[in-house]
């Protein structure tokens, strides 16, 4: 994956929640307060701010992989970091252990949509989630399989989230296509946390929104609003 | 069988039947106050063991835990637990390696507080838990990539080599209860004894078998705690938080482990020497050496935790210093001060002078350690995780009534294993004692 | 490796590109009647008949007008892909032509995603793209490109290192533990005790050493990159919103399937968000087989809404809708009764 940020205005010029997190919890039925791909609004050296659209980073050498005691969390055949939540025992240590709060533990029983009540569990698309484990960002591998774009990438109204396939030399926007090592060489892309050497496979091409018109000292985004209303008797929600 | 231990041509009989009559006093008396303590133990266990199946129905979302801060102090109290469980048994097998004299009656206690502080710690592992029923993935599934694989392994080893360790050298004092005690009490009670001592009646081949096992058992045993330890500060150094990322971290705990251990030693020491009247035994002496050890290892913690702080804080990264304003002068700081100052400064205070040095005196220094030790536990957990990791702003962690009566609750059964215990067996070692009373009198003349 | 060097003209001969060419001649035509110079301009393409993933692939392509070599000319070659239901073509490499007219252009073999791969050469003319010839070529799988540097993946240090270790620790362990046997044995009878319990401690302590090396022996491998793929048993993948699609309360009878299911209608009309999956109740009341027996009175409710309940009528569920609704709950609550 490719986030351009010169895109990515954390999606003010819209006056909505970032429509990439959106999209992410429509598509997933996510409960509150997950956002699997989180905009963080970090600050810029020459001061203003920057908008970091943040999914799991799909690791090449994953902490959390690593640490799992039980192979819950592993490296899926396509590069993809996995969750086997029919196995995870909730010690939460991959959390402890993961660099970028990519994360999120189910701690109680959410209020999700009713359609997600009766889906078939898939490690590729963790629906429905299962109190005292852990789950993140699925790369949404089953959509592309089917031919689709992964909910953010499809939900990003300025284009700026590339998904493709490394063995390839590909990505796509759902616009163009781009070889995705020139792409990345071409405008200096980083990692985040490159130092740590987990070797992220989410590469950032530097910018503030800019070719979408933004102003760095414009700061703040709208909060994200999760629609699931509280039906279901005990259901709960939380902060992160 | 009366005359079962006594050798003919023992020179000072009147000293050893002393000695039985004391020993066997725990297993025959109960007054009302015991029954009160065990009973009040039980009552505040309840409310844990009610708190934590409100837990488990309504998953973790009961506790303050949360993702950005999402170990809490159950981990806290595992990693005390287990420090507590270091000391006991390392102690007492340090001191039969080195052969020191005045070991022998306190290292029952020392090896029966390894136990129960082990299992303890276990029961806050599965507290913390969110699937605590899927633990047999670990045997099905287990990585042993993982850190938390090794520790439960060390844990395992440990805590059965401590069962073996308590078992063994007890062997002849339960031959000793089972021999004098039926029909003192009940059935049930003789019958444990009279299973526990396999059949002892101490011939040769089983004295040599029991000495065997003590000292395969006695070199095992210490690196085998140490390891316990040094693992357990993997769980927290193999992640990427920076308060977390020390090559001492391993050193730090192991000391931080014995510091506590004795602690808590010192403290159990005290109620069973006034509880059980056996002030003859455990003296003024036994009290002033755990004093000194106390004070050594509480200046070997300063020691480490200048060394951390110096030279983490010189190189200052942005999160160094983030964690560090938080624990010396915002959010930890009152407890970071406790610590630092009550925790290890007065123990040393107290017990570089000869005027407080006496059991008292070192009672109220362990307790100040025993308290600034969980709150050492906890500030390292809860300060580690609270360095934020992205961009968001930082996270706060308290802990909500279930969890601290599950804390309190944890507690009330390791002071219910270590009364029932203290009840329940021998908990002087008579014929170590024994021995080591003949070689004083032969020697002595 | 098989590197049989075959040019278009080649293949041209062999029929295989002959329409293409008529295209681009036809083309050439259209655009030398708008006037343009190079209007005529030709590529021809040199390139290897197959190539093998992870190594580079060298073309070279020859640009002529009208039989005159073209200098100066940017030529470009890209490959025809699709991902995530986006397809076209990306640019591997370009290049400027010599004054012979030939250009080198070279580039790394990618995954493709079937064993042949579509690609194109393009001259870059200054208003886009002037002409352009497609050829295809075999890949052949090699080697993955994108490989993870697990941290466990140091060579020597593996697990057997643990094993020893384990080994010696569990050795002492159990030969202090069988010491408790040896004393057991060397009683006389002469007091009572229980004979098995020293068994069946080192029974005990036996089998949770040996679960120790069964963890680390039977370990699953969980980096994909350094174990063979079978490791992992995949899911079938349930695209929840394809089955269960969310209309809100009722919803267009018309828009809908007639074969839909009681079970997708209780979800998709909406019951379920109230009166649970089981029909258990929460927000809504328990539909329990009291009330599910008098299907009049059932289905006046569902039209008319009691209390807080929004009203179902006609033109959100059809009356069969409702009765298969009401056989699917039967079957749940039948199925679930004790």
């Amino acid at each position: 994956m490719i986030v351009d940020l010169r895109h990515c205005d954390g999606c003010q010029s819209q006056g909505t929640a970032p429509q990439c997190t959106l999209a992410t919890i429509e598509g997933h039925l996510l409960p509150e307060p997950m956002e699997w791909i989180e905009v963080y609004e970090s600050p810029l050296e020459g001061g203003g701010t920057q908008f970091v659209p943040t999914p799991c980073q799909q690791c090449q050498n994953p902490p959390c992989v690593n640490v799992c005691p039980v192979a819950a969390t592993f490296s899926a055949p396509e590069g993809v970091v996995l969750i086997d939540q029919d196995r995870c025992i909730g010690c939460r240590m991959c959390m402890a252990a993961c660099p970028y709060d990519r994360r999120f533990f189910n701690w109680g029983s959410p209020p999700v949509p009713p359609e997600a009540l009766l889906a078939d569990y898939s490690m590729e698309h963790q629906v429905q989630a299962k109190v005292g484990t852990v789950t993140k960002c699925d790369f949404c591998v089953d959509m592309v399989r089917a031919g689709s774009l992964p909910h953010c990438v499809a939900g990003c109204p300025q284009g700026a989230i590339y998904y493709g396939d490394l063995e390839e030399d590909l990505a796509t926007n759902g616009k163009t296509l781009v070889s995705f090592k020139d792409f990345t060489t071409n405008n200096n892309a980083y990692r985040l946390k490159e130092e740590l050497g987990t070797h992220p496979r989410v590469w950032y091409i530097p910018g503030h929104g800019e070719a979408v018109g933004r102003d760095p000292h414009t700061t703040g985004r709208m909060p994200t609003k999760w629609p699931w209303i509280e039906r279901a008797k005990g259901a709960v929600t939380w902060k992160r | 069988m009366e005359a079962l231990i006594e050798e003919p041509g023992t020179a000072d009989t009147t000293w050893e039947s002393r000695l039985e009559a004391k020993a066997l006093i725990p297993g025959t008396s109960t007054g009302v106050a015991f029954k009160l303590w065990v009973g009040g133990l039980l009552l505040v266990l309840l409310v844990g063991i009610v708190a934590y199946v409100n837990q488990y129905n309504n998953g973790l979302y009961v506790t303050g835990m949360r993702d950005r801060i999402s170990w809490g102090i159950y981990i806290a109290a595992f990693v005390f637990f287990a420090g507590i469980s270091m000391a006991g048994t390392l102690m007492s097998a340090i001191l039969r390696i080195t052969r020191a004299t005045w070991r022998t009656p306190i290292t029952r206690v020392a090896e029966a507080i390894t136990v129960m502080g082990l299992i303890t710690a276990g029961v806050f592992v599965i507290v913390d838990m969110g699937q605590p029923l899927r633990l047999y993935q670990m045997y099905l599934n287990g990585n042993w990539q993982s850190p938390l694989m090794w520790d439960m392994m060390a844990i395992t080893v440990y805590l059965t080599s401590s069962v073996v360790y308590l078992l063994v050298p007890m062997i002849p004092d339960l031959a000793f209860f089972r021999d004098r005690l039926p029909g003192r009490v009940p059935h049930v009670q003789s019958w444990m004894y009279g299973t526990l001592s396999f059949g002892w009646i101490e011939n040769p081949p089983q004295r040599r078998a029991l000495a065997k096992a003590v000292a395969i058992l006695t070199v095992l045993i210490i690196p085998v705690a140490v390891s316990v330890h040094t693992v357990l500060s993997f769980v927290f150094s193999t992640t990427v938080r920076v308060s977390w990322n020390s090559t001492s971290f391993g050193f730090f705990f192991v000391a931080g482990a014995i510091f506590s251990g004795v602690a808590v030693l010192i403290i159990v020491f005290a109620i069973v020497r006034r509880r059980y009247h056996l002030e003859e035994y455990i003296t003024e002496r036994q009290f002033t050496y755990l004093g000194y050890l106390l004070a050594a290892m509480s200046m070997i913690m300063i020691y480490t935790n200048a060394t951390e702080f110096i030279t983490k804080g010189f190189k200052a990264s942005d999160d160094d210093l983030f964690a560090f304003r938080e624990l010396f002068a915002t959010k930890f700081a009152p407890l970071f001060w406790f610590y630092f100052f009550g925790g290890l400064v007065l123990p040393v205070l107290i017990v570089a002078f000869k005027r407080t040095r006496t059991i008292t005196g070192l009672v109220v220094a362990s307790s100040f350690a025993v308290v600034a030790m969980f709150i050492e536990r906890y500030f390292i957990v809860v300060a580690g995780m609270s360095v934020p990791l992205m961009p968001y702003e930082p996270s706060s962690y308290m802990p909500t009534a279930t969890e601290w009566a599950i804390v309190a609750g944890g507690f009330a059964l390791f002071m219910l294993f270590l009364t029932l215990f203290t009840r329940l067996f021998p908990i002087v070692a008579i014929w170590e004692m024994k021995e080591e009373h003949e070689t004083r009198v032969e020697v002595a003349p | 490796m098989n590197r049989q060097q075959k040019s278009i003209q080649q293949r041209t001969a062999h029929g295989l590109v002959g329409s293409l060419i008529l295209l681009l001649t036809l083309i050439a035509a259209l655009l030398g009647l708008a006037g343009r110079v190079d209007a005529a301009a030709e590529i021809e393409v040199d390139a290897p008949s197959e190539s093998t993933v992870g190594e580079v692939v060298q073309i070279s392509a020859t640009v002529t007008d009208g039989g005159t070599p073209v200098a100066d000319a940017v030529v470009t070659v890209s490959r025809q892909a699709e991902i995530g239901g986006k397809s076209g073509f990306v640019e591997l490499d370009s290049g400027t032509t010599d004054e012979a007219g030939v250009v080198q252009l070279e580039f790394v073999q990618y995954a493709a995603p079937s064993d042949a791969e579509a690609l194109q050469v393009e001259l870059q003319g200054p208003k886009g793209v002037d002409a352009a010839t497609k050829f295809e070529m075999k890949v052949i799988d090699g080697p993955q490109q994108v490989t993870a540097s697990s941290g466990a993946d140091v060579g020597i240090i593996n697990k057997y290192w643990l094993i020893a270790v384990l080994c010696l620790v569990w050795f002492f362990v159990i030969a202090a533990t069988v010491q408790l046997l040896v004393i057991s044995r060397a009683s006389d009878g002469s007091t009572h005790s229980n004979r098995l319990i020293p068994y069946f401690m080192v029974g005990f302590v036996l089998f949770t050493g040996l679960g120790m090396f069964y963890v680390v022996l039977t370990q699953p491998t969980m980096h994909a990159n350094l174990a063979p793929n079978e490791a992992f048993d995949r899911v079938p993948t349930a695209y929840v919103g394809e089955i269960y699609p969310y209309q809100g309360l009722g919803g267009d009878p018309a828009d809908r399937p007639d074969d839909l299911t009681g079970e997708v209608l209780y979800v998709q009309a909406g019951c379920v968000s109230c009166h649970g999956i089981n029909a258990n109740g929460s927000m809504g009341g328990e539909l329990d087989n009291d009330v599910l027996d008098d299907t009049e009175e059932f289905t006046e409710a569902v039209r008319e809404g009691p209390d807080d309940m929004p009203a179902f009528a006609d033109n959100l569920l059809t009356q069969a809708e409702i009765d298969r609704i009401i056989e699917f709950l039967h079957e749940t609550r039948t199925s679930d009764a004790p």
